[in-house]
């Protein structure tokens, strides 16, 4: 496994300015796609920069709230790699040489301050790839390429698996990822760690609790005794408990009724709302456009647009043809099965 | 005619009915949806109708006769989450011949399957794999083309995409109410989605105790 923290566009880029002017520099940054501020620190202030609803800038349309109040996105993910080495599929058993297969290729996200970025897309193209590369978690086979930013400081892989559970927290898709055998009190408390004692980490638990509806008897149970409703709200809680800048929330709805679901949205909603950054992985169209500000759009292992909700209002706001497609196959619209459709 | 005549059904242990002489009648033809709050028992009324769970009291007749104990159902279930509706150390070739096997047939020889294969874009390299190496929505098609390949009368969808990105939904659906109409089947619908069910219900039946 590689992680390239200093990615070679970026230092391009630096070579680059040094001939241009700060205007041009503007310029060709956004002409490459490329975030300035993260190159030159100071060049460029970016949260001199104006956002309009829905303007379109660096690679991404920016929801009404969106900002960048240092300079630099929250969370940003630049041109991801995601490949597994495997073998030859296609060649005979005895004789298969190992290949490298890429899964995800060029990919590009950012989480802005207070804002929640749903990431959807088809079910098999990668979409927990990224949770797994945002959170250090890397199988043995792969190669991941690619820079992540995290409040404005370049990561690796070391400096991704220590943010893990302390300034970038996971909440998986259902019950099956707590301990069945252990009471959900102190499994949401977890150890006691960076100098606080247990005592005080069962009194967090507590408000936690408290704040989000559990009632204390909630502690005792084992998970199979949660309803969907509380398991959510718990996992929640167990993501809360280190004080996480951004939650990467991998389908937390499916299961879930309408109402639940929207109710799980809403305490994602209240987090980022603190200025806090929220990354949903969803299959759910329809939900997220209920709940987020910006959507990025995954087919094929990349984002084909990252874009404000409210393009969705209609497909003609959307750039890329896949977002039409998926924007007509919603059944309020003309659950159209055609992919390149405008039926 | 799929009938469910006082259906009574609970749990053993619990000491509670979840319905008590529940009465639902679908014509050929007709989209049924069945709506109840979260945790009422639409998942377990749909595996009763398709004849997995035995009511405690009632019973389920199609076109007048019980469901038969052995042989393919003319009542098939779709699940929700498809990886649970196979099993997983079979490959999906031999999934998918379990309805034509069941008949005496072999798979690719079949010109239905082959046709089901196209229409439902399964694509022949999958049919090596075990369902692990398959993604949520490319199962689902196969548990679709199998339920079809029964030739049911009936179909019961229990949240059938939800688990589907939105094209993937619809490229199923259009395919699914296509083939409904072709052979005049009856469908009996749960999904959480007030806008999908919209499109697809001739009628709401709202399950009650």
């Amino acid at each position: 496994m590689t992680v390239n923290v200093n990615n070679r566009m970026a230092d391009d880029a630096r070579d680059d300015h040094d001939e241009l002017g700060a205007s041009e520099y503007h310029a060709h940054c956004h002409e490459h796609g490329i975030p300035h501020e993260h190159v030159h620190d100071g060049a460029l202030p970016h949260a001199s920069t104006q956002h309009e609803d829905a303007q379109y800038h660096h690679g991404h349309d920016h929801a009404h709230d969106s900002a960048h109040p240092h300079g630099y996105h929250l969370l940003q993910v630049e041109n991801l790699g995601v490949g597994f080495t495997m073998y030859d599929p296609d060649a005979p058993f005895f004789r298969a040489k190992k290949i490298v297969k890429n899964v995800i290729e060029g990919l590009s996200v950012s989480v802005h301050e207070g804002e929640i970025l749903a990431i959807v897309g088809a079910s098999g193209s990668g979409k927990t790839l990224l949770a797994d590369s945002i959170m250090g978690l890397f199988e043995p086979n792969a190669t991941v390429t690619g820079t992540i930013w995290f409040d404005g400081e370049s990561q690796n892989a070391e400096s991704l698996a220590r943010l893990r559970g302390n300034g970038i927290s996971l909440v998986p898709q259902s019950v099956a990822h707590l301990d069945p055998l252990m009471r959900v009190g102190v499994q949401v408390e977890g150890i006691a760690k960076n100098g606080e004692t247990a005592d005080e980490r069962r009194a967090k638990r507590e408000r936690l609790f408290a704040r989000y509806d559990l009632k204390p008897e909630v502690a005792q149970m084992y998970p199979h005794e949660l309803s969907g409703g509380m398991a959510r709200r718990v996992l929640l809680c167990c993501a809360l408990m280190d004080e996480p800048r951004v939650i990467v929330a991998d389908e937390p709805t499916p299961g879930l009724d309408l109402d639940l679901a929207v109710k799980a949205l809403a305490d994602f909603r209240e987090f980022a709302d603190e200025g806090n950054g929220v990354l949903l992985i969803t299959h759910d169209i329809e939900l997220a456009l209920r709940v987020a500000d910006r959507v990025a759009v995954f087919k094929d292992g990349t984002v084909v647009e990252e874009t404000a909700v409210a393009n969705f209002a209609s497909p003609e706001l959307l750039r890329h043809p896949f977002s039409r497609a998926l924007w007509h196959a919603l059944p309020e619209h003309g659950f159209c099965a055609e992919e390149a459709a405008a039926c | 005619m799929l009938e469910a005549q006082n259906i009574s059904f609970g749990y053993p242990g619990t000491g509670k009915l979840l319905y008590d002489s529940y009465s639902l009648t679908v014509e050929a033809g007709e989209r049924v949806e069945l709506r109840a709050p979260s945790g009422f028992g639409k998942t377990t009324f749909c595996r009763i109708l398709a004849g997995y769970e035995k009511p405690l009291d009632g019973k389920v007749l199609v076109d007048g006769s019980p469901l038969p104990e052995k042989g393919l159902s003319p009542v098939q279930l779709i699940l929700q989450h498809p990886e649970l509706a196979v099993d997983p150390r079979m490959r999906m070739r031999d999934t998918l011949a379990e309805p034509v096997s069941c008949k005496g047939g072999s798979l690719l020889e079949n010109s239905e399957v082959l046709r089901l294969m196209e229409g439902l874009g399964i694509r022949s390299e999958w049919l090596s794999r075990y369902p692990h190496e398959l993604s949520g929505g490319e199962l689902q098609r196969f548990c679709v083309a199998r339920a079809l390949l029964a030739n049911p009368k009936y179909l019961i969808a229990d949240e059938m995409t939800t688990m589907l990105d939105a094209l993937t939904q619809a490229q199923i659906w259009a395919f699914l109410l296509e083939e409904i109409d072709e052979r005049g089947m009856g469908l009996i619908f749960v999904s959480h989605s007030p806008a999908l069910a919209q499109r697809i219900a001739t009628r709401t039946e709202v399950l009650s105790r």
